[in-house]
């Protein structure tokens, strides 16, 4: 098609109705806005401009209603989340007791309920922890962009 | 090459990117004109072409930041006004507005010398968008570029995103389109009216 083309653009002349088309259009005018246009146009930058603080001044608010919300979930689930974990390994350990012809089971479970808990607590505090500040930074990151930072060019 | 950059263009542009909204106004004013009549070749409605070329010029202020200041502002700002355009029309498409729609609203008295000279321009306006209206919005903008910004088509291309191939492919097509249309309406009478508010000629 490419090397088609220059054979095509040289073509259109002979376009029978083309030249009347082509005249029509070279003599059109260039049309104007009605009078006052800039003044519409700072008119309507200001009305932008004010719509976006509006934005963001409910941004601002959900982000920090958002906020206290996500931190009232996490202090709630924090406690339930930490007793059936106690209650599980308190369960297994009586279940292992109370089966006298599990030693092995017994000494399997001990062995891990003893030695992956240090792990885990480990880990999982750690995770907890960066989880929590992942999600601080990125709350405070988005209410700086969405409440706080300055409205430029309109917006 | 690029174009040389007015001085005072390039100072308002300076000062606009800095955010200063009264330089920028100055620049609307200069381009107030090529803008409008885009949006409205492009459109053909008044008010949407007006609102058209408010949101060009409050994009081009938003997105300042991104123009090359080497480079001529009339087409960056031509190229955001017709991809404004034609994603209006893509809209318009989908709301399903008919060309019929568009027409049979009577065009106001635009100042001219006389009756005559009035109605005749009236006849070749309604005439003109009647064949632009007949275009793919993308070949429209690429003929409204070409016959009323006399762009280039490395130009056209950076203004519509296509390659300087691709401009005179779709120059070509709506070209026979035109040449199509324009013998079709030798042997049909023109609908009567136009669109409402029709601009004034500078």
């Amino acid at each position: 098609m490419n090397l088609q083309q220059p054979e095509l653009v040289r073509q259109d002349p002979d376009l029978p109705g083309w030249a009347e088309a082509e005249a029509a259009l070279q003599a059109a005018p260039m049309l104007s806005p009605a009078i006052g246009f800039s003044r519409r146009w700072r008119l309507h930058l200001t009305a932008r401009r004010a719509r976006h603080a509006r934005r963001q001044s409910l941004w601002s608010l959900g982000l920090a209603l958002g906020g206290a919300l996500a931190a009232l979930a996490v202090w709630a689930l924090l406690g339930p989340l930490g007793s059936p974990a106690d209650m599980a390994v308190e369960l297994g350990l009586r279940a292992a007791a109370w089966g006298r012809g599990l030693d092995l089971l017994l000494g399997l479970a001990d062995a891990l309920l003893g030695a992956l808990p240090l792990v885990l607590r480990a880990l999982g505090g750690l995770g907890l922890l960066f989880t929590l500040g992942w999600l601080s930074a990125l709350w405070l990151a988005s209410l700086y962009r969405l409440s706080v930072q300055e409205i430029r060019n309109g917006g | 090459m690029t174009p040389e950059i007015p001085i005072e263009e390039a100072r308002w542009l300076a000062r606009a990117r800095k955010g200063d909204e009264r330089a920028f106004a100055q620049l609307v004013e200069a381009y107030e004109q090529p803008v409008f009549n885009l949006c409205y070749r492009m459109l053909w409605d008044g008010p949407e072409a007006e609102d058209a070329a408010q949101e060009t010029f409050l994009k081009a202020f938003r997105g300042l930041h991104r123009h090359d200041p080497d480079r001529p502002f009339r087409p960056w700002l031509l190229s955001i006004a017709s991809h404004h355009c034609i994603d209006r029309l893509r809209r318009r498409r989908l709301r399903l507005t008919s060309l019929e729609d568009l027409q049979g609203e009577e065009i106001p008295a635009a100042p001219s010398p006389g009756p005559e000279a009035t109605a005749l321009e009236r006849e070749h306006s309604l005439r003109v968008q009647q064949l632009l209206a007949g275009l793919a919005p993308k070949e429209r903008a690429a003929v409204v570029l070409r016959y009323w910004y006399d762009l280039s088509y490395v130009e056209i291309g950076q203004a519509l995103s296509l390659s300087e191939s691709a401009v005179k492919s779709r120059l070509h097509r709506a070209r026979r389109q035109l040449a199509d249309l324009w013998r079709a309406g030798e042997e049909k009478p023109l609908a009567a009216g136009g669109r409402q508010n029709e601009p004034s000629a500078a």
